[in-house]
């Protein structure tokens, strides 16, 4: 075998173990299908692998087990709210965070409490969906501003929030914005610095808006929605309209 | 040789046999380890039935396939990522995306494969987490280039895999550890530990190929 077979030979092993950049495994892939020896090296280094992952097994939250079959039913395209309904639960206004550089105050942020209806929603579906039933009445919401330099590009209105088991986030009452800007949703986990970015939507005719949160919505998770330019940011760039915890 | 920085060992497998005893250390990190990362672990083989249970589209053998394997693909992704709501998030995008998506797994040991889609969805996730704008997705070149066979992965039952890896010399094991556990390149590793990317790259190989060894497995060289 020659240096160039060792390299090879090297490099497959490396891959098979997972730890190759991508800018070097995307390559070998194809020789990996025409090398027998190579294919070989990487399979041995691959089942290591499989078998030092095995040995980190960690047992997963019930909750996960929930969220995720409640997904995938929900691809399924069942949406028989009432037969799934598990929880019922308050959004309430969020309180103080690291995030300091949001005022929660004066007047941007009014309280907010709204119902939750567990529901099936469908995990990637962006367009508003026919909204799930109310168990409960949206109570207030003052005022907000949401800024489009120079001049608002929208503000007031009641907002009423539905959020369902794949973590949805239905609203009405929200205003239509520019063809440039979008509304944004953040989720602001305990003691973080920083908010995650997570999709942006528009709003229909009627108001409605929908935006399915990747990450987990847990107790003491914070979520927020801010007027954002098209596409979406990374950080936000306006104070959000409306914000909320669970309990 | 002295290293900066050393991972711990996981926690061990348990067998059927029983946890074998190791000398010193390594078997004091393991007895800390805590019990739930020692009370499940997947089925590594099982004979074609993940294929045909992903390819059902029936919800009840899709929860088998999650209550097999939920706790492979969050402890993994725990690991990598040091954040159990990020973990989170990432065991849910790869099984919702496997109900929309099945046909990305296209064969070969399960347990192998989305041991290492979990991996790299983790790490996919770490390097993307200042700029994460949704939940991470499964490309196809998450997955393994090629089906990772039943009959090999077989021989990595049990605490065998990482009493293989203890029996390593420091010199292999450690950057074995670091690259696989925290989820670094082998140059990432290299420049932890200080040593060339040559260097670091022949101990790895020169480890893994001594795993290989002394759990059996087969390869032409």
């Amino acid at each position: 075998m020659n240096a160039h077979d060792d390299a090879m030979l090297e490099l497959a092993s490396l891959h098979g173990l997972g730890v190759l950049p991508p800018e070097e495994a995307e390559p070998l892939d194809a020789h990996l299908q025409a090398c027998d020896q190579c294919r070989a090296a990487f399979m041995e280094s691959a089942a290591i692998a499989a078998g030092l992952g095995r040995t980190l097994a960690a047992g997963a939250p019930p909750a996960l087990r929930s969220r995720v079959l409640s997904a995938i039913q929900a691809q399924r395209g069942v949406s028989d709210a009432g037969a799934v309904t598990t929880e019922v639960t308050t959004l309430r206004r969020s309180r103080p965070t690291p995030w300091a550089r949001w005022s929660l105050s004066g007047g941007v942020i009014a309280a907010l409490t709204v119902a939750i209806v567990v529901a099936l929603s469908s995990q990637h579906a962006r367009a508003p969906q026919p909204q799930p039933t109310a168990l409960a009445q949206a109570r207030i919401y003052k005022s907000w501003t949401a800024a489009c330099s120079p001049k608002p590009c929208a503000s007031g209105g009641t907002v009423v929030a539905f959020v369902s088991g794949a973590i949805r986030l239905n609203l009405t009452g929200l205003r239509a914005l520019p063809k440039h800007k979008v509304y944004q949703a953040w989720v602001i986990r305990p003691n973080a610095l920083h908010p995650i970015p997570e999709p942006t939507f528009t709003a229909d005719a009627g108001g409605n808006g929908s935006v399915v949160f990747a990450a987990k919505i847990g107790k003491g998770t914070v979520v927020a929605i801010t007027v954002e330019p098209l596409g979406g940011s990374k950080a936000p760039t306006t104070k959000p309209f409306l914000t909320a915890s669970l309990d | 040789m002295q290293h900066a920085a050393r991972p711990a060992l996981p926690a061990r497998a348990s067998s059927a046999v029983g946890p074998q005893p190791l000398p010193g250390r390594r078997q004091a990190v393991r007895d800390k380890a805590p019990e739930k990362h020692r009370a499940k672990r997947p089925a590594m083989t099982d004979a074609g039935g993940d294929l045909a249970r992903l390819r059902s589209r029936d919800p009840a053998a899709f929860a088998e396939l999650y209550d097999a394997y939920a706790c492979l693909v969050f402890g993994l992704a725990k690991r990598i990522l040091g954040d159990e709501a990020q973990a989170e998030d990432v065991t849910q995008s790869i099984f919702v995306r496997l109900w929309t998506n099945p046909e990305l797994f296209r064969g070969g040991n399960f347990a192998g494969w989305i041991a290492r889609v979990a991996r790299n969805a983790a790490i996919d996730v770490r390097r993307s987490a200042a700029v994460r704008l949704r939940a991470p997705d499964l490309p196809l070149q998450l997955a393994a280039p090629i089906a990772i066979d039943d009959e090999v992965i077989e021989r990595m039952q049990g605490a065998a895999v990482t009493d293989a890896l203890a029996a390593l010399p420091d010199e292999q094991r450690t950057p074995i550890e670091i690259a696989y556990f925290e989820g670094l390149s082998y140059r990432q590793v290299a420049e932890r530990l200080g040593e060339p990317v040559g260097t670091i790259k022949s101990r790895i190989r020169a480890g893994l190929r001594r795993m290989a060894q002394g759990l059996g497995s087969v390869q032409a060289r």
